[in-house]
């Protein structure tokens, strides 16, 4: 019971804070100008949404005027809401940095204070420049000046203008992102109002979401607004004014070109830290939780049983097409397609992934299917951190009609296209074959060994030509040396010596020209003759010869003549 | 004689020195690409290279090492030259297209000779070594059998036709090899980004850009200046230190 009285009295101590706070943020005060000249004044506005009570009396260094309260009341789309405006002029009592202290509002006996505001007060006018700046400015800012590589970081664009400010033809040059260490994406734009060193500004902000691809320090370049700022002219003498110019429509406002330019911002990208064993780790980075359910706690042999394990929070959930899931081998597993509900903004890609999978026990027993872990890297923590969701246990019955149900007696399960889950190129060849010298050829290489068979056979050629060319001559030869033996032959009938002789010289040549022999002796042409009966002619023949030689009759004319006659016949026989 | 042994000793010294030199090196690589020191890889690597060990699988290595140490340009450069050395390495056909689809900005179409596809549609299948030898091997035995032929006349004039046939169908695609890697270079571009001038010097006004790993043809070299190719009407100078001739 006293539990229950102390827990009672914190609750109501939190709802009071809570409404106190409520009613504090339900109030805005703020300026018309930070920066004026001692001869000018500033306008100080509360809004709300009902009449509060300013205490003012804390302001010293300026002379207060009110100026009245203004009601402003809409209805959109039956949504009713009211604003109420009361205003101050404060004229300021001397130059220099002065202050609007915190100012105490009461609304039904609640107190709170706002924030306090300085004005800078000069002696001189302001300059349009100045004023400029003032009412108009650009800034641009990232969610993080360090990220780690595939982190994203949010870049922001900012235009801050005053309400009363009029402008026209805004043309914005957007951030130019390296493509090569980031991708970025538009995420879009958003208005809203805000106060700013106590002045009020319409706020547009552009954001863009930016994932780093490179380790290193980056800047991001600055980006550029103008616009047309219109503003009312000063007329000194109205009526010369509408002389001048009788037909021009808003004569008295003048339009400027101004320009806008933010800071550059330093990015620095730092490469993960190594995992001790790298294969492990996700290639997720970011804040995420896994949990995962299973349809059925009982499965029958054959029949399957749904997994689902979801992966969700912030993160770069694209880059991950599998999980690293382990099942008892008793089990034969299909994964159905990944389903993603994943949003982009400001927090980066967030949302949820969800893994399905159909588990068909092999056999039957219990068994425990899971925990399943995911390994990433924590962007908050900045370290890995593996978390896991739940484990269940499933109990595989045997099938009732068919006990020895076996896959190949199922239904066939729908086949899916093998996708790479990461992608990374193949390692480097590490056996020795990578030492084995190039075989190719050069040109010239090639060239000679192509011209070589060529030219080995023309040489051949020319060594056959040439052999050929010396067998002729000698042939040309033993045939001149055989006609000059027959024509010695013919002329020395009466000369039994030199008959011989010739004769001897005649049958020699006549020999070796049959024979294709450049040099014989009369005693060798008997070996060199084919058959007996040639051998037998020309042993007649010598045997006729030598008895003319060495026979003691003289030369007879007409025994020689027919001895060449009989020598030519004979010679014709011999083969 | 003695003299002559100490010859031949010395000289199987310095050659099974010349392969422990090469066998540390490869050694040293290998420890380097696996322990991410890739600079050092690629060092090793290329001096095998510059020693002579001019094969498909050293190019694919060296193209490994520079991929990885995010040098797009080089590997491309390195996987261009292990195809033109080894044609059927699935591997090195894996990373190569892994690669170019991935990593190279510039859009271009495969360029296809249809005549020299069609007609020495064998070179897909082979390495340039073994075309090579064929080729060698083909004629010599077109001239023994024309040897042969003429001083015998043993030999059908048909036999003699199919091998002049043959063997000069192989010779003229080494020829034609040849002919394009005399005349017609190409190169890859190895700068992250490269302007494509419309003259060299002063004068030449940006045409279009390139960017690493993309293929370009080598028209013309003046200086320090080359006139490249990089598809039909995308002709322009570059300076000769930007590109790298395969």
């Amino acid at each position: 019971m006293k539990t229950l009285k102390i827990n009672f009295k914190f609750f109501i101590l939190v709802f009071l804070l809570l409404t106190k706070n409520a009613n504090a943020q339900d109030f805005k005060v703020f300026v018309d100008k930070t920066k004026i000249s001692i001869s000018d004044a500033i306008v100080l506005t509360v809004l709300s949404n009902q009449e509060l009570q300013v205490d003012l009396s804390n302001i010293s260094d300026f002379k207060i005027v009110s100026s009245g309260n203004s009601t402003n009341v809409q209805i959109i789309n039956g949504k009713y809401s009211k604003e109420i405006k009361q205003n101050y002029t404060l004229f300021p009592k001397k130059v220099g940095k002065l202050e609007i202290p915190p100012l105490k509002i009461i609304y039904k006996k609640q107190k709170s204070f706002s924030n306090p505001i300085s004005i800078e007060v000069t002696e001189n006018q302001i300059s349009k420049d100045d004023k400029d700046s003032l009412d108009i400015f650009v800034k641009a800012r990232v969610s993080k000046n360090e990220a780690y590589l595939g982190e994203h970081i949010i870049y922001y664009f900012d235009f801050f203008a005053d309400p009363k400010i009029t402008f026209t033809n805004p043309v914005l040059e957007k951030p130019k992102f390296d493509k090569v260490n980031f991708i970025s994406k538009d995420i879009g734009k958003k208005t809203y109002s805000k106060i700013v060193n106590g002045k009020h500004y319409n706020v547009t902000t552009l954001t863009f979401f930016l994932t780093p691809l490179k380790k290193g320090k980056f800047q991001i370049k600055p980006s550029s607004l103008s616009l047309d700022i219109i503003t009312n002219k000063k007329i000194s003498d109205p009526f010369n004014n509408m002389f001048n110019n009788p037909f021009a429509i808003n004569s008295r406002q003048q339009i400027r070109r101004q320009y806008f330019q933010t800071n550059s911002l330093d990015v620095q990208i730092k490469k993960l830290p190594t995992f001790s064993n790298n294969q492990d780790v996700s290639s997720l980075i970011g804040d995420i939780l896994i949990k995962s359910s299973i349809d059925k706690n009982k499965v029958k042999l054959g029949s399957s049983a749904n997994l689902s394990i979801q992966i969700s929070g912030s993160a770069n959930f694209s880059d991950i097409e599998e999980l690293p899931v382990k099942f008892p081998s008793a089990f034969k597993y299909y994964k159905d397609k990944a389903k993603d509900n994943i949003q982009l903004g400001e927090n980066g890609y967030t949302g949820t992934k969800t893994f399905k999978y159909a588990l068909v026990p092999t056999k039957a027993g219990s068994f425990k299917i899971g925990p399943f872990c995911l390994k990433y890297f924590d962007v908050n923590k900045k370290a890995y951190k593996e978390i896991c969701s739940q484990s269940f246990d499933l109990l595989v019955q045997k099938a009732e009609k068919d006990e020895n149900v076996h896959l190949s007696n199922k239904k066939a399960v729908d086949k899916e296209d093998v996708r790479f889950i990461s992608k990374d190129i193949l390692p480097i060849k590490t056996d020795l074959s990578v030492l084995e010298k190039n075989t190719f050829l050069s040109f010239k290489s090639f060239i000679t060994l192509y011209l070589l068979p060529f030219f080995i056979l023309l040489l051949f050629c020319l060594i056959q030509k040439i052999y050929l060319k010396q067998k002729q001559s000698n042939k040309n030869i033993l045939n001149k040396k055989k006609k000059q033996a027959l024509k010695d032959a013919q002329n020395n009938l009466e000369d039994k010596d030199k008959f011989l002789n010739a004769l001897s010289c005649f049958i020699v040549a006549s020999v070796c020209l049959q024979k294709d022999k450049d040099e014989l002796s009369f005693d060798e042409l008997k070996e060199y003759l084919e058959d007996d009966k040639s051998k037998e002619i020309f042993e007649n023949l010598y045997n006729k010869i030598n008895q003319q030689r060495y026979g003691k009759a003289s030369a007879d004319m007409e025994k020689n003549k027919r001895l060449l006659n009989e020598t030519i016949m004979m010679l014709k026989d011999i083969k | 004689m003695r003299f002559l042994y100490f010859l031949l000793i010395c000289l199987a010294l310095n050659l099974t020195a010349y392969a422990n030199d090469d066998a540390n090196l490869l050694n040293q690589g290998l420890e380097a690409y696996n322990n991410s020191n890739y600079e050092t890889s690629i060092d090793c690597f290329e001096k095998l290279y510059n020693n002579g060990i001019q094969n498909g699988k050293i190019c694919y290595n060296i193209a490994n090492a520079y991929f990885k140490a995010k040098d797009i340009g080089k590997a491309i450069l390195w996987y261009e030259r292990a195809r033109a050395k080894s044609k059927n390495d699935p591997d090195l056909n894996f990373n190569y297209a892994y690669v170019k689809k991935n990593f190279v900005q510039d859009k271009q179409a495969e360029s296809k000779n249809l005549f020299y596809n069609l007609m020495f549609f064998w070179k897909k299948f082979i390495s340039k070594s073994t075309s090579q030898m064929i080729a060698i091997l083909l004629n010599l035995i077109f001239f023994i059998l024309l040897g042969i032929y003429l001083f015998k006349q043993k030999i059908s004039k048909l036999y003699l036709l199919i091998f002049l046939f043959m063997a000069q169908f192989f010779v003229a695609s080494e020829l034609y090899d040849f002919y394009q890697e005399k005349y017609n270079k190409e190169a890859i571009v190895i700068t992250k980004e490269l302007s494509v001038l419309s003259g060299f010097g002063k004068t030449g006004v940006e045409l279009f850009k390139l960017h690493a790993g993309t293929k370009v043809f080598v028209k013309e070299e003046l200086d320090e200046y080359v006139k490249i190719l990089f598809e039909e009407g995308k002709i322009g100078w570059v300076k000769k230190n930007y590109i790298i001739i395969i």
